[in-house]
């Protein structure tokens, strides 16, 4: 058997599922599920500007400077913000509890600091909302 | 419809318009589940790695070059599905006529040419059943895409010298199957 006779046999015979057909909904299933992940990635795919990057870092230091003092006012249980002081104080005075929000405030830092590094260098983050 | 159309849905969707691959997915939804079936040998896999495939190539649209034809890199990312489907699952590889009598209707010829073109339609389904899924692979994109040695050296992610060379090694593994199956036969099919 030639090479020629082969291609031949094998074109006319090889079942090319010509008769198959998608099932009916096959396109919208596909276009539901890109609609649905489209979200995730428009902000995946998100660059910042260089000023925006400077005031989402400036504006999210202001606010846990700020986190940070009303925290500390709030331990010592001392003068200026007295009325937030008198609020929490109870609920601070517990070790645990003093502990547990030491704990959870590193933990939205360094989260925030992991977060920030691929904006500022520029690549993707794949957040899956 | 061209290349271009492709290119030009392709630039919609670039700028956001995301309904427009509503195109794309009908035009190549058939093409893609027909090499699929080819190569998982079940309608339900080959139709659930061609629709991860499309979501797939849509996330990653921005990173297709253009250098190849669209429907080049759609199947290469629906052969990549279908190998990662074969390697996770061993999947029973019933053969191919036996799924086109059941769920395809194909016609049962009663004549005597209809019983010869059945017989090598078989002989044909078995001798490449007995291929590995690569070279399943290349046949489907060969005989039955007719894609072009570069499009399956972009494909199957060869060089166009090592397709050349598998597609040797492939028409030699089929002409001594069907040889063997069809004897002397073979001469009077032709």
């Amino acid at each position: 058997m030639t090479r020629e006779e082969l291609d031949k046999i094998v074109r006319k015979s090889i079942n090319t599922f010509d008769a198959y057909k998608t099932s009916d909904n096959f396109t919208n299933r596909v276009m539901q599920q890109v609609y649905l992940n489209h979200r995730s990635v428009s902000v995946a795919n998100a660059r910042l500007r260089p000023a925006q990057i400077m005031l989402l870092v400036f504006g999210t230091l202001l606010m846990w400077a700020t986190i940070i003092v009303l925290f500390w006012n709030a331990i010592d249980a001392t003068n200026m913000l007295n009325y937030v002081s008198q609020l929490v104080a109870p609920i601070l005075s517990n070790v645990v509890v003093k502990y547990a929000l030491v704990v959870i405030l590193i933990h939205i830092v360094v989260v925030r600091i992991l977060l920030f590094i691929p904006i500022i260098a520029g690549r993707k983050i794949s957040i899956k909302l | 419809m061209s290349q271009n159309d492709d290119f030009y849905y392709l630039d919609l969707i670039l700028a956001g318009d995301v309904s427009a691959y509503r195109w794309i997915v009908d035009k190549y939804k058939d093409q893609s589940c027909r090499l699929a079936l080819q190569l998982v040998k079940n309608k339900e896999d080959a139709e659930e790695i061609v629709q991860d495939a499309f979501v797939r190539a849509f996330h990653s649209v921005h990173k297709f070059n253009r250098t190849a034809s669209f429907s080049t890199w759609l199947f290469r990312i629906v052969y990549n599905g279908c190998i990662d489907k074969i390697r996770k699952k061993s999947i029973t590889t019933s053969s191919l006529s036996e799924m086109t009598g059941k769920e395809f209707g194909s016609q049962i010829a009663t004549d005597q040419s209809g019983l010869m073109r059945d017989e090598r339609k078989k002989y044909v389904d078995i001798a490449i059943s007995a291929l590995s899924v690569e070279e399943q692979a290349l046949v489907s994109l060969f005989y039955v895409h007719e894609k072009d040695m570069n499009e399956i050296s972009n494909i199957l992610n060869l060089t166009h010298g090592n397709v050349r060379k598998r597609m040797t090694r492939v028409r030699e593994k089929l002409k001594g199957t069907l040889e063997k199956m069809l004897n002397t036969e073979i001469t009077n099919l032709l």
